[in-house]
């Protein structure tokens, strides 16, 4: 061997010590795992990192194989069938690619991990180099984020749930419902009643037959108002509760006897919270939350989503009752502006049709009244007052109540709308006006002897025994505007089985199948009629304007049938 | 639906409506008006002409923009609508009390 030869090994095996020192380097002080594994196999070396994150020391570990030591036995098989397939044919799907994965520590735990796996050539068999990175913290962080996502859309369902209905009772169980699973196992909705009383108005759970069996719980062990936790507490403090893990303690103290905490126990509760539903600075109930199965803790960021929820479902309970409440003072002022029923006039069947349009809490400007009068006649009334709202009803109120004084003391329909007319222009100062139809009828040989006066109103209609229809009365000025309405009084006659109708505009200004009803719509709808009873004429029409591709009323509707029964009926009375 | 279109000639205002007047177009034809009103135009004509349907609601619009012309000494007066518009004013006999005309220059240059 001569001298530059062996500088030059020298200096090749520098270079090579070099570079293993680097490499060397490298592996032992990587963040990450390296495991080297051969063709059939097994570990050939495990450096410090991968030491850390499997606890394994190196080594225990080389020459085992890699199955039976950090891959769990669930994705054991999975291994080796990819090895297997790779040797036969050449291909490796996991080479080359990031990977996550599952990996299993010395003690048995499961720890998501990711991957990247290398062939390294040599002669002979190649081995595999792998890069793993222990992911749990970034895992964790995936979780808290898509849960916070998770949150937000609950959010804004919920919201849109809550805006939809004004049936409270109905909008707390959709959103009982939505909670489970996403944010709870269980949910429950209690309210507090008007008479102070707590109930529960709605628990979900994804299974329904465990419903049933917290409902049973619920009654037969029912929760102690006094208890530190729970629906009274949150009531009465006005404060949420969020009772991260509950201890067993909790459920010894909640149990009521030995039965009462094994059903508890198998209830598997975990973690739960209890938020108020404050609105206008009253708690109007309580929404609770409880993890069980989904073995889920309830943290802070939680307990703000739930907050917020009640917030807004607080909102929707307090306007549903308020809506509620107007609904029902509407109603009670509409029905004392309505004759409570229909009075019996012998020889004569009447029907009447009243549809309000319009909201649940308003109330409408139609008004019809049927009473005896002076002289052995009955008055038959029907109107229209401009307007919804109270300041309409108060004006439909006046119209009734004077029109029936004014019939005490005087038997012409045109001056009965004329005194009508002065009390209104008397009375009010905002140009409200209505239109009425009068008739007032006397029993006549043979029949009804009629006088019509109609003040701005449309002339009521009479179907003859015979089907024809035709109007009575002449037209006159609308009341309430100007000191002199024209107000004429015209007669007519019903012989028995004709019948007379009271319509007001909104009967044939609804819009129909074709277009509105008119009053061309009226008379074919009443042509139709011919020989049915009142009742029967009224549904008649009815249909007619209900039938409007399922529209909603644009106007109030009211109308009042008199058919004078046809002679035979008559004598039978 | 209700459109409305303002114009004015010679002095006069025209205010023209078209579609349907119902309870629910009240309160942006009533501020309309009013903001027309407010200019002190010699006349005010309402053409009914593009109308095809008016309730009551939409009579008291008229009804009261007429008490107002009345009470400020201004000319007012409506062009008919259709037949099933115009005949709301004739049940009510009210073509007797408001000023019904042909065309807006029946009213021009009026004081």
């Amino acid at each position: 061997m001569d001298s530059t030869n062996l500088a030059e090994q020298n200096r090749e095996l520098e270079g090579v010590e070099l570079e293993l020192a680097r490499k060397t380097a490298i592996f032992k002080a990587a963040l990450d795992c390296i495991i080297y594994m051969d063709h059939e196999g097994r570990i050939l070396d495990f450096n410090p990192a991968a030491e850390r994150t499997f606890g394994y020391k190196r080594e225990d570990v080389v020459g085992r194989y890699l199955a039976e030591t950090i891959i769990p036995p669930s994705l054991r098989q999975r291994h080796w069938d990819g090895l297997r397939r790779y040797f036969e044919t050449g291909e490796a799907p996991v080479l080359g690619k990031r990977l996550e994965l599952t990996g299993m520590r010395s003690d048995g735990t499961e720890i998501p991990v990711e991957l990247a796996v290398i062939r390294v050539n040599v002669p002979g068999p190649p081995f595999f180099a792998g890069f793993i990175r222990e992911i749990s913290e970034r895992k964790r962080l995936e979780e808290r984020l898509r849960r916070a996502e998770e949150r937000q859309r609950f959010l804004a369902e919920a919201s849109s749930v809550l805006a939809k209905s004004l049936d409270f009772h109905e909008t707390l169980t959709t959103v009982a419902r939505l909670a489970v699973p996403r944010l709870a196992d269980w949910c429950a909705v209690s309210i507090r009643e008007d008479d102070g009383t707590v109930s529960q108005l709605a628990v979900a759970h994804v299974d329904p037959t465990k419903v049933e069996q917290a409902k049973a719980l619920a009654e037969r062990y029912p929760p102690d108002p006094d208890s530190p936790y729970g629906v009274h507490a949150v009531l009465r403090s006005g404060q949420s509760q969020l009772i991260r893990e509950i201890p067993e303690s909790m459920l010894q103290a909640a149990a009521k006897d030995e039965e009462h905490l094994r059903l508890l126990r198998e209830l598997n509760l975990r973690s739960a919270m209890s938020v108020p539903m404050i609105a206008r600075g009253k708690a109007l109930g309580v929404i609770s939350f409880i993890s069980a199965e989904s073995d889920h803790l309830y943290d802070e960021s939680d307990l703000q989503l739930a907050e917020d929820l009640a917030r807004r479902a607080a909102i929707a309970v307090d306007n549903a009752r308020l809506f509620e409440e107007r609904s029902y003072v509407a109603r009670t002022l509409q029905q004392s502006l309505l004759p409570p029923k229909l009075p019996s006039v012998p020889g004569v069947e009447l029907a009447s049709l009243y549809r309000p349009a319009g909201e649940a809490f308003e109330v409408g400007g139609d008004f019809y009244d049927v009473f005896p009068s002076t002289g052995r006649t009955w008055a038959v009334v029907i109107g229209d007052v401009c307007g919804k709202g109270p300041d309409a009803a108060s004006v439909t109120g006046l119209a009734r109540h004077t029109i029936r004084a004014a019939a005490a003391e005087e038997s012409r329909p045109s001056r009965i709308l004329q005194t009508l007319n002065d009390a209104v222009l008397q009375q009010r100062t905002d140009h409200t006006f209505c239109t009425v139809a009068y008739v007032r009828m006397k029993s006549a040989h043979g029949g009804i002897a009629l006088d019509v006066c109609c003040a701005g109103h449309p002339l009521p209609m009479i179907l003859r025994a015979d089907g024809a229809v035709e109007a009575v009365g002449a037209e006159g000025t609308l009341l309430g505007i100007f000191p002199d309405p024209e107000l004429a009084d015209r007669a007519g006659r019903l012989r028995p089985g004709d019948a007379l109708v009271l319509y007001t505009d909104g009967l044939t200004d609804q819009h129909g199948p074709e277009g509105r009803l008119g009053r061309k719509g009226i008379e074919d709808a009443l042509a139709s009629s011919a020989g049915l009873d009142a009742a029967s004429i009224a549904a008649s029409l009815e249909r007619a304007v209900m039938s409007g591709n399922g529209q909603p009323l644009q106007d109030d509707v009211a109308l009042l049938v008199v058919r004078v029964l046809p002679a035979d009926s008559r004598e039978t009375r | 639906m209700l459109d409305v279109k303002v114009s004015e000639r010679n002095g006069a205002a025209i205010v023209a409506l078209a579609g349907e007047l119902d309870i629910s177009e009240v309160p942006d034809v009533e501020k309309q008006l009013k903001a027309v009103e407010q200019r002190r135009p010699s006349a005010l004509v309402l053409d009914l002409r593009g109308l095809n349907f008016m309730d009551s609601s939409g009579l008291r619009v008229v009804l009261e923009a007429d008490l107002r012309s009345r009470r400020e000494s201004r000319r007012f007066a409506l062009i008919p609508g259709p037949e099933p518009v115009h005949r709301v004013f004739l049940i009510a006999l009210l073509d007797k009390r408001l000023e019904f005309i042909e065309d807006p220059s029946v009213v021009e240059g009026s004081r």
